[in-house]
Formats: structure tokens, sequence, C-alpha cells
């Protein structure tokens, strides 16, 4: 089998961390190649580099025998790379066939040739069994499984040698991805590659050729998709011998029942339903939620302060039903959200870090609708003692604040409002190693102090270290509660992954 | 070369930038005009000054929060009218004069709740939904009027925008308390802070179960409140209500408050800065009317004066925070 494609000792270095560390790759003519890892394995870097759209840092990529330098994405187009990102890219307002053949519209002697378009767009729909895709509809109105759908054609139409998936599957249905599979293997007929990121290892299994294991930036493992290849072969090499870090924390007194969820259902962005979720937040609790991306993790956080409905189930606070339509109905039942994304939802940029940590409690800092600036003050000084933070950033504008210390205000904001549940979503995602250590501290005072904490995490390690009780949420089944230390790193990993199954309930939790 | 910096920062920090520029206008005039500093001047100055200013104010609060209002102008004009109609149809005979002035502000607010239901609660672009209200409340100004000037307002409404206190203009008293309160509610209160949220972040206000949605539609009421005062103001100064009155208002309380130094984008804006923007406009709009250069200039020269202040304001102007 000759290479279409040979990339050796690629490096990527971000500020500070190196994402890859000289990984070897190749892709053979008409294979299909599983490329796996953890969150933060480098499986996303590696092919953004390889599209062009991120340069390395070192290393060597070879095309068709030539040596290439991929400036930007049109340059690893032109080579023959083509790229079908996670994220959906089309025009809601264009029609199927419209966005299929945009920017490469095929025209004749008087203008654009549409029955022509028409009928390829139907053809290669039929080729992924999406005949029921009405390519004169708009785009937007598709469901989001279709829209992926189209994505592909659209890829696909374009032409290229090496196909470029990075979880494609995350959006389709069982049927679909068997009708992406059939387009691979037809792919494959005609000597064109694809490399294909996901997560769920029973489809890795059932399509790809070969298996590319990464860890921490390093090529780990490289596997033959053989009768012998199984799953647990597959974790055991992406986990390594890590184990979890340890988080010193006091253990406190765990007290009344906080906010539980009983067989609540509710639908991710990708529009499905969950597994139905049960969750119990006791004052002085630090609950995780993990799981794989894609599972639901944020869209449970979003349900738990108000932003989405539940669509079955229900919500108690302290044993009472509780509707939350809104943010407001969280504020007022002291449930307060820390978003995942600080920067567009988190925080008011163009205001002080001061200004931004009371937000939500003006008006206990207020007579007659004035701000006591006096008083105010005073709650950011008591506030940042706890968190050593410098005086002199309280009146800084929190768009000039490092990652570290607008996290700590938006979690204070929760704490100048008093809230007794905090659900915290992805609270150290994207700050260093002594602000992480710091908000762990944090989270530790802060159910001290008899609140719930309700951790969503998709990092293990930190789950695993820092939770008193995790839950874990799959696409076959929502598993949970495990006391701290009844699971081990890899035991997580095979939960998440699908090759343990729940039988390790929880007893001693109470 | 410190002693500098100082006062380049305490103009900074209390948004005088315009200050300097004001001045010079006002010298420059002084020497080349001798009808510039004549009482009717400084009065006629005053006035137009002033009701630009009462706009001006709320509208430097709807910016600070990412709105706008397109629609203040004809209200302008139909509170003008309102208040005409009033005095007409005789009904002060049972509210009494001052009733014309509750019922010119009440016309206001109901257009700012119409605007305050589109944008907050339907949702529609503040642009889009306010430029739908200024062409049908300009409509109804037409229709009530019928297209004609309406005189006849009774004395004492007049006295109330148009008299004197201590020897200072009401109308100027107006705006300048209008402009206090607006100043007051930005920077000191619980409101003011959330506009500014609101301007600088609107998703972050809402995912932390602030009442958005009550806050943009208060908003918008403040506004359609204010534009009914300028309109009862303009009304009285001339004595009567013609039917474009308040044309292009909405645009000239856009520009002061631009030239002042509040962000178009929201999150910060300045009262002050909106203050000297209407006064220089004012000034300059007198400045040419009194050289004799022919009056179509003055648009042009507006329109340049707005330029000047955004490519300016990106570092220095809009640099400038409310504290």
């Amino acid at each position: 089998m000759k290479n279409i494609l040979t990339a050796s000792k690629i490096c990527k270095q971000y500020a500070g961390t190196r994402a890859l560390n000289e990984v070897d790759f190749e892709i053979g003519e008409g294979e299909i190649l599983g490329l796996i890892g953890e969150n933060g394995a480098g499986k996303s870097t590696l092919m953004r580099i390889l599209c062009g759209i991120e340069q390395p840092t070192s290393g060597d990529i070879v095309m068709h025998g030539k040596p290439v330098e991929f400036s930007g994405p049109q340059a690893a187009q032109a080579e023959g790379i083509a790229m079908i990102p996670q994220e959906v890219l089309l025009v809601d307002e264009l029609t199927v066939v419209e966005n299929i053949f945009l920017g490469h519209e095929e025209s004749g002697a008087f203008g654009l040739s549409k029955r022509q378009m028409l009928a390829d767009t139907r053809a290669i729909l039929a080729e992924l069994d999406s005949q029921q895709v009405d390519p004169e509809h708009l785009t937007g109105n598709l469901p989001k499984g279709s829209q992926q759908m189209v994505a592909i054609a659209r890829r696909v139409m374009q032409g290229g040698d090496v196909f470029v998936m990075d979880e494609p599957t995350a959006s389709l249905t069982g049927e679909e991805t068997q009708s992406l599979f059939k387009l691979l293997k037809k792919l494959k007929g005609e000597g064109k590659a694809s490399v294909f990121i996901s997560h769920r290892l029973e489809e890795m299994l059932e399509i790809c050729d070969r298996i590319v294991v990464l860890r921490d930036g390093e090529h780990v493992g490289n596997f033959i998709n053989d009768d012998t290849l199984t799953k647990d072969k597959l974790v055991a090499a992406m986990v390594g011998s890590a184990v979890a870090n340890e988080f010193a924390r006091t253990v406190s007194h765990i007290g009344e029942l906080m906010l539980e969820t009983d067989k609540v259902v509710i639908s991710t962005f990708q529009g499905r339903k969950t597994h139905p979720i049960s969750i119990q937040a006791h004052a002085g609790e630090v609950v995780g939620i993990t799981g794989l991306a894609g599972v639901g993790k944020t869209e449970l956080a979003h349900v738990l302060s108000g932003l989405r409905p539940v669509v079955e189930g229900e919500l108690r606070l302290r044993g009472r039903p509780i509707t939350l339509r809104s943010p407001v109905d969280a504020l007022k039942n002291k449930i307060g959200l820390v978003s995942e994304d600080r920067r567009a939802e988190g925080l008011v940029l163009e205001l002080t870090a001061l200004a931004n940590m009371t937000l939500t409690s003006l008006k206990k800092l207020s007579r007659l609708g004035r701000i006591e600036k006096d008083r105010e003050r005073q709650l950011g000084l008591l506030m940042k003692d706890k968190l050593n933070m410098r005086t002199e950033y309280l009146g800084r504008d929190a768009n000039h604040l490092s990652g570290g210390n607008q996290q700590k205000v938006v979690i204070i904001r929760q704490l100048c409002s008093e809230a007794e549940v905090l659900l915290l979503d992805e609270p150290t995602k994207g700050i260093d190693i002594g602000a992480k250590a710091e908000v762990y501290r944090l989270i530790g005072d802060l159910v001290a102090e008899q609140k719930a904490a309700i951790l969503f995490s998709s990092e293990p390690q930190e789950v695993l270290g820092v939770c008193d009780k995790l839950y874990v949420l799959t696409s076959h089944g929502f598993l949970g509660p495990y006391a701290k230390g009844a699971l081990d790193y890899a035991g997580l990993m095979a939960l998440e992954f699908g090759t343990a199954t729940s039988d390790t309930p929880m007893e001693a939790a109470e | 070369m410190n002693s500098q910096n100082k006062a380049f920062g305490f103009i900074q920090d209390h948004h005088l930038q315009l200050l300097p520029v004001i001045l010079l206008v006002a010298v420059a005039m002084t020497i080349l005009s001798e009808s510039f500093m004549t009482s009717q001047n400084m009065i006629n100055l005053a006035n137009r000054v002033s009701i630009n200013l009462i706009i001006a104010s709320g509208m430097t609060l709807l910016i600070t929060s990412e709105g706008i209002d397109l629609s203040v102008g004809s209200t302008v004009g139909l509170s003008a009218v309102g208040a005409a109609i009033y005095f007409q149809n005789g009904w002060d005979a049972s509210f009494g004069p001052y009733g014309a002035i509750v019922f010119g502000v009440a016309v206001g607010a109901a257009i700012g709740l119409v605007n305050g239901i589109l944008v907050a609660l339907i949702g529609l672009p503040a642009f889009i939904a306010t430029l739908g209200t200024m062409l049908a409340v300009r409509g109804l100004v037409f229709i009530t009027s019928s297209g004609r000037t309406i005189m006849g307002f009774d004395p004492r409404f007049i006295e109330v925008f148009s008299g004197f206190t201590f020897g200072i203009p009401r109308a100027v008293i107006v705006a300048g308390l209008t402009a206090l309160v607006a100043a007051y509610v930005l920077n000191k209160t619980t409101t003011g802070r959330l506009l500014q949220g609101l301007g600088g972040n609107e998703r972050c206000l809402y995912t932390a179960g602030i009442r958005v949605k009550r806050l943009k539609l208060g908003s918008y009421v403040m506004m359609g409140m204010l534009a009914g005062l300028a309109g009862l103001t303009l009304a009285a100064s001339m004595s009567a209500a013609e039917p474009f009155a308040g044309s292009w208002y909405e645009l000239d309380a856009i520009a002061v408050v631009v030239m002042g130094g509040t962000a178009l984008t929201g999150g910060r804006g300045t009262v002050m800065g909106t203050v000297l923007g209407a006064i220089l406009l004012g000034l300059v709009a007198n400045s040419i009317i009194l050289l004799g250069i022919s009056a179509y200039y003055q648009t042009f020269v507006v329109g340049l004066m707005i330029l000047v202040a955004i490519v300016m304001g990106s570092p220095v102007l809009t640099g400038a925070r409310a504290n």
C-alpha cells in the first residue's frame, strides 16, 4: 500500500504547553484510519495541522511523495485534503443544493445549470441513503443529523484524496452512521483515504482499518484492526499508567439534601434525548458529573440553572418540587451557574472586576436604588482576600484580567449573591495550574460552608480528585453515584467508553 | 510635564475632551460676530441645545445599554401636537393647564411602551423596530393635526417651559435637571450598572438571572417619556405645534451622544460627554447661521463632526469610561 500522506516528528507548542510531541503519522491509499485519545490528548490539534488550520512548531509533512507546507486551509485543500469539521458550517438560509455547490456552482452557457446541480445533489444524497432530504428545502429547517449529512455530501462533492472527519457521528442516528460508513467504504474503493475521530470505540472497531492512539500529545499506539483488537486494549492504551491527581481538601460534614433530579430527561444540543438522570446533591458535598464530549453535561447544567427546559421528570430543592422557567427563577432559589464560557457568558468585559462580582447582589448593596459604593467595595475586599487576589484587580476591567482571575471573579459573584447550590461547568478550562488549585480550594471552602457544589467536567483527573461523589453520563446510560475512591482512572475510562457496565454501585455514600 | 499629564487625566476622567473645542469656538465667535454674545442669541442657542439635550440624556442611557430609538423625533412631534389638541379641545377646563404636561409625557410613555414591547418582548432589532414606529408615529402626527400648525396654548403652560427663573431660561433648567438625573442613574444606581452590563454582555446578565426584558422595556419607556417632555418644551418655545416638529431630532441626539464619547457598541456611556456634545453641536449650527454661511453647510459640518469624533474616539474618547 502506498502512502498518500506521511507526517513525521510533528510538534506543536502553545504558550507554556506542548500539545503534540514528535508525532509520526501516515495514511495509506484506500485506508480508513481511526484516531482516538481522551480529551486534550492532541487529536484535534493534529487534525487541524493536517488541514492547514494551524501550523506545526516543527516537523515535516510529505504528500504524494513531495514535501508540503500548509500555510492555510486553502493550501491543504489544494493538495487534496478535505476537512469535515465537528460543527456543521452551512448557510441556513440557502437550500440544500445551494449549500452543496456554494462557491463551486456549475454553470453552462446560460448561467447556472440548476438542473444539473439538482441531479448531482440527488445522486450524492442517495449514496448517503438520505433521499428523504429535499434538495430544494432550506438547510436551516432540517434536523441536525440531516444537516451533518448535507455537510458531508458537500465536502465529498468537492472531491479530495484524504477526508478528515472530526466526530462526524456525534449528531447522527444509528442509521445515518451506517450510511456514512457505506460512503467511507465506497471512497475507500476509489483509493481515497479517510481519517476519522470518534469517542465511540465500537464505531472505530467497525469501520477502521487501523487505529492510532494519542495520549498527552504523544503517539502511544498503532493497532491494525483485526479480530484480536478489543475495546479494552484501546482503553488501556489511552489511559496508560496515569493515576488521578489528589487535591487535598478537608472532607466536610454532609448536610441536608439540596438539589435533586428525579428521572430527568433533557435534550442535548444535537436534539437527542438523554437517558433519565437522577442525581442528589447535599449541602457540604462536591458532586461530579462527567462524561465524554457531547453527552449532555453542559445541557444538564443549563437545565439546572433555568436556561433549558426539563423534558421529563422532576427537579426538587430541599425535597420541594421546583420549576425553573428562566435563570431568574434559579437566582431566586439560590442556584448559581458558573458557565463554561467565561468571556461569552460569564462576564461583562467592560465592567470592572468588582462590578462583575456584585452584579447579582446589587439589591442588598443599594438603598433606594442607589449603590452604596463603600459597602460594595467592602464586600469586594472581603472576597478578594478569600482568593488571594490583589486589591488593584478589583478596579480593573474584567477584560484585562487573566483567565484564572476572571474565573475567580465569576465564582465570587455566586458567593456575593449567597448561592446555596453552585453549578460549575468546566470551571478550570483554560486556566493555569496555580489558578486551578485556587479554584479547587475555593470549591472546598464553599462546601465547608454547607453549600452544595455540582462540578460538570470532562477532565477525569479533576472529577476523580475533587468530587465526593461522581455520576457518569454516557450515550448508553446514566451511571452512578460512585463514591470517592470507588473508581480509578482506568475504571472511569472503561465506563465512559462503554467497556464496563455499572456494576460498582455506591453503597457507603452517606 | 507632570502637571500636563494630570490635567489630561482629569479631562479624561470627567469626559471633558470637547470642552477646549467649545471654548475655542465660543471665543472665535465672540470676535467674529457682534450678534453672538447678545442675550437674544444666547436664549435661542440655549433653547435649541436644551431640547436636544433632554432627548440625548435618555439616548445616552439607551445607547449605553446597546439600544437605540429612532422614533424620538416623531414622538416629540406627537407630544407637541397632543398638548395643542389638549387645549384645542378644552380639556384644560376640566384638568387645568398643567394637565397638558401629564398628557404629553404620557403620549411619549405610550410610544416608548410600544417600542419596548417590540424590542424587549418580541425581540426585534431596535434599529428596525424604532424605524417602524418613527414612520408610524409621524403619520399619527399628520393625522391628528390634519397637517396644520396648531396654536392656542394657555399662557400658563407656555410660561412653565419658556419663562425664566433667576434669569435662567426654564428650558435650560429642565434640560439641566434631566441630564443630572441621567448622570446619577447611570453612575450611582443599580439600574445604571445593569444598563452598562446589558450593553456589555446581555447573555451574561440573562444567565446570571437578571430580569433583562423588564430592564429593556423600562429603558424604552423612559426614552419615550423624555421625548414627550422635549416635545412640550419645543411647543412652548414656539407657542405652536407644527406637523414636522421634531424631524431629525433623533439623529441630532444620537450624534451628540456619539460625539460625547458613549460607545455605540454599548457598555460605556457618559452623560457629561453628551452635555458637551449638545453644546458643541448647538454652537456650530448657530455659528454657521451668524456667519452668513448657507444653512446647507450645517448638515455637512455636523456629519463631519460625527465622523471626526468616531475616528478620534477609538482610543481617546471611547476609552473614557463611567466610574
